[in-house]
């Protein structure tokens, strides 16, 4: 039986498990999990300064560890506090309180609107009915009252959902509300069996989930231990893969909106600005994109020019500003894992690993692969697509501060 | 004769020699084959008589019956093909005719494969009734009523529902936009299932290839038809809607699909466009078909049978919301019979060029057989 047929396609992949965006492998943790076991006996706690949808707290929470996760794009954070242990037994009685009451549901008259935005106005209103419904259930807890419904107010929004690509979606359109209701309940049912199931599996609960900027964290703890994934550089903004939830919290819930213009990897590229970049391997590639843009068309040399080249640039500068924060954070003699995979653009292979290595070797750690190997990357047109620019290698990195 | 009539629990059977059963279903517009040694029980379950037949087959009649609401993907040649003792002979009447009741139009749709008889050509004055019987002889399963638009031609919409109302299935085609609560209660009384022409669910890009000969009205044409469609609903009619598949919406179909069963919709089918040999079409057909990426038509019809494609891997019919791909075709032997405003049966040849006048009593020598039952059985061969 299809499930969440109701819900955008990466919450659905998060909840039933079909889809793992932007995370760890199990796989991959598996290898670092070993490593660790076998070498450290002193791991009490594993930091995770770009943490994403929590899938290192998920994986480590099962093994006995406590986490500390960073998150800047709050859709992705409101999912680690979802997830988060702790908050399993307060969530699921949230739920069951909001499933208990069904019949005083906030009511919405209209069965559907056709709107040039994202959210038409009786979604609008009736969005925060619900956020207030949820708020009173959670006795005010507005934490947890967000992220239970946040996951589901893409049911609400104008717009074309398409097959092919994930971040990019036409605004507008039509939206049905019928059976908006059914389909919470499902939502809720769904959430309460994936918590429950989870539950039982992890040996610790104690993890904290932090929505800040890594650049902008100020904290009093060390971290000995690390384990982390950047973003990779696929000209992807991540901010509007929840183009309709950071809506919602930007217009309905905080006072502010949240500025997304400096996430490593985002496909903004025009005023921003990077300085000096210092690993050897990124500069290489840098000048070798270059150079092969003058043997190419006018209008691709044109792109590599004003795109493509400033992108790059971007990525392996703010890559490196942010690693140089996380050691400061770190406590002496840390040790780090780090998952990363080199893309290929214009057949030149992206060397995130290598200059990944250099960056911490510049900051005087011992940085090597530990694991290395060649994967696979479903295109998101054909999911048997399997293209020249779809392989990558995979690189598991350690590194120790000395 | 093969006779058609309409069963206590309101599906309509038509009982064929040597083949079985082909049963029109107006609760959710769906065609059904039976298999010969099934038949006895399928026209007894439908009167309301006692019954021996296999869940799956009780399952599909049931579909859009009130309080019948399970969830299964649906099967409309039942049961399977190799149950038929005698495949290869079909059936020599039509399942289906398609009465263009009027030529007049409030659209301007840029691929319309009408568009040689729409508000071009004066037909003679016809007597409603005399035609209704001339179809009626050839006992169709269902008659589809559309245009043009035929709301826009009411008394001939209503004199062509009471002649044929309880004697055949009865489907009208339309686009949407006019809604009149006098017709409905017809549609309500004879169990019209209404089939809606809309292309996307953004009123820019459904305006696009679908506009209003009245641009002003471009703007509320997305609103008016959905509201339509939901009156339709609560009334308790089927609704199953048509979408031709363009360069414009070929990206959209799984957010067709998923809107539309959300809302309630009953259906829907996807056209695969067939590229006019009218030469004053092609720019208008052009405008929806090439952009700056996809520069020629040859390009345009491969990107949509891609997507076609991937949509069909991930998406499944059910129960709740059928689904069906119809494959147009431009062959001079087609599987649609046509009976212009006029009177006069025609098969449909794409574009107005080269319709094919077809006789009453050798109806299907023009005919491909064949696809005109597939079109409404879905495949014969799996």
């Amino acid at each position: 039986m299809i499930q969440l047929e109701n819900i955008s396609h990466v919450y659905r992949g998060l909840l039933l498990r079909s889809r793992a965006f932007a995370s760890f492998k199990r796989d991959e943790l598996d290898i670092i999990s070993e490593d660790i076991i076998s070498q450290y006996n002193d791991v009490d706690e594993i930091f995770d300064p770009m943490s994403g949808y929590g899938g290192g707290m998920y994986y480590f929470a099962r093994k006995g560890y406590k986490t500390t996760n960073v998150e800047l794009n709050p859709p992705a954070y409101y999912w680690q506090v979802l997830i988060n242990p702790q908050n399993t037994e307060s969530i699921i009685k949230i739920i069951n309180s909001i499933l208990a009451y069904r019949d005083k549901w906030p009511i919405l008259h209209e069965k559907f609107s056709i709107s040039d935005e994202i959210f038409a106005e009786p979604a609008i209103k009736h969005i925060r009915f619900l956020y207030e419904m949820i708020l009173n259930r959670s006795k005010k807890n507005d934490l947890l009252s967000i992220s239970i419904l946040l996951p589901f107010v893409s049911r609400f929004a104008n717009y074309i959902k398409s097959s092919t690509n994930i971040t990019h979606f036409k605004h507008g359109g039509f939206c049905s509300y019928v059976g908006w209701d059914d389909d919470f309940e499902e939502y809720l049912n769904i959430l309460q069996e994936r918590l429950l199931l989870d539950v039982v599996n992890f040996k610790e609960s104690n993890h904290k989930n932090i929505l800040s900027d890594l650049m902008n964290l100020d904290l009093s703890d060390k971290f000995k231990f690390f384990v982390t994934s950047p973003p990779y550089p696929n000209y992807r903004d991540y901010s509007k893969l929840f183009k309709i939830e950071n809506w919602i919290l930007d217009n309905i819930i905080y006072s502010k909106p949240t500025d997304f213009k400096y996430m490593i990897g985002s496909n903004n590229v025009s005023g921003k600005k990077f300085g000096d970049i210092q690993s050897n391997k990124s500069n290489i590639f840098l000048t070798t994109l270059l150079d092969k843009s003058k043997k190419l068309t006018k209008k691709s040399r044109r792109d590599i020019e004003t795109y493509y080249h400033p992108y790059f640039s971007q990525y392996f500068y703010n890559l490196q500003e942010a690693y140089k924060k996380l050691d400061s954070l770190l406590e002496r003699n840390a040790i780090g894992y780090i998952v990363v995979n080199d893309n290929i653009t214009r057949d030149i292979i992206i060397p995130v690993g290598a200059s990944i290595c250099d960056i911490f070797r510049n900051l005087g750690f011992d940085a090597d692969d530990i694991d290395a190997s060649q994967i696979n990357h479903f295109g998101n047109i054909g999911k048997m697509a399997k293209r020249i620019n779809s392989q990558h290698t995979r690189h598991i990195i350690k590194v120790c501060k000395k | 004769m093969q006779k058609v009539s309409k069963t206590n629990i309101g599906l309509f059977v038509k009982l064929i020699d040597n083949f079985g059963c082909v049963v029109f279903s107006p609760f959710s517009g769906l065609f059904f084959a039976i298999a010969q040694p099934y038949i006895n029980d399928v026209v007894a379950f439908c009167n309301n008589k006692t019954y021996n037949l296999p869940d799956h087959v009780v399952d599909n009649l049931s579909i859009g019956i009130k309080g019948y609401d399970k969830r299964f993907e649906i099967q409309h040649w039942l049961p399977k093909i190799e149950s038929f003792s005698a495949q290869e002979v079909l059936p020599e009447d039509p399942l289906v005719v398609n009465w263009l009741i009027t030529n007049k139009c409030n659209f301007e749709c840029k691929y319309c494969y009408a568009s040689d008889v729409i508000d071009k050509k004066e037909f003679d004055p016809v007597e409603v009734k005399e035609v209704a019987l001339k179809i009626l002889y050839h006992e169709p399963v269902a008659v589809t009523l559309s245009g043009g638009e035929p709301l826009l031609e009411k008394q001939k919409l209503i004199d062509a529902i009471s002649e044929l109302g309880n004697k055949t299935g009865i489907i009208v085609d339309t686009n949407g936009y006019i809604y009149d609560q006098e017709i409905v209660e017809l549609f309500k009384r004879y169990n019209v299932v209404v089939r809606v022409s809309l292309d996307s669910l953004h009123n820019k890009i459904n305006s696009c290839i679908r506009p209003a000969k009245n641009p002003i009205l471009d703007k509320q044409v997305l609103n008016v038809i959905m509201s339509n469609i939901q009156e339709y609903l609560s009334n308790e009619i089927p609704v199953l809607v048509h979408t031709v598949v363009t360069s414009l919406n070929a990206s959209n179909l799984e957010d067709l699909y998923d809107k539309f069963s959300r809302f309630g919709v009953n259906g829907l089918r996807l056209f695969r466009v067939v590229t006019p040999n009218n030469e004053n079409q092609q720019s208008d057909f052009k405008e929806v078909m090439l952009s700056k990426s996809i520069t020629t038509l040859e390009k345009a019809q491969k990107n949509i049978n891609d997507k076609l494609k991937s949509f069909l891997r991930d998406i499944k019919s059910n129960s709740r919301f059928s689904l069906q791909i119809v494959d147009s075709s431009s062959d001079s032997k087609n599987s649609v019979i046509l009976v212009l405003p006029n009177g006069e049966f025609y098969t449909e040849n794409m574009f107005g060029n080269s319709k094919i006048k077809i006789g009453n009593t050798n109806l299907f020598k023009k005919v491909d057989l064949k696809r005109h039952y597939m079109r409404y059985l879905g495949k014969l061969d799996n």
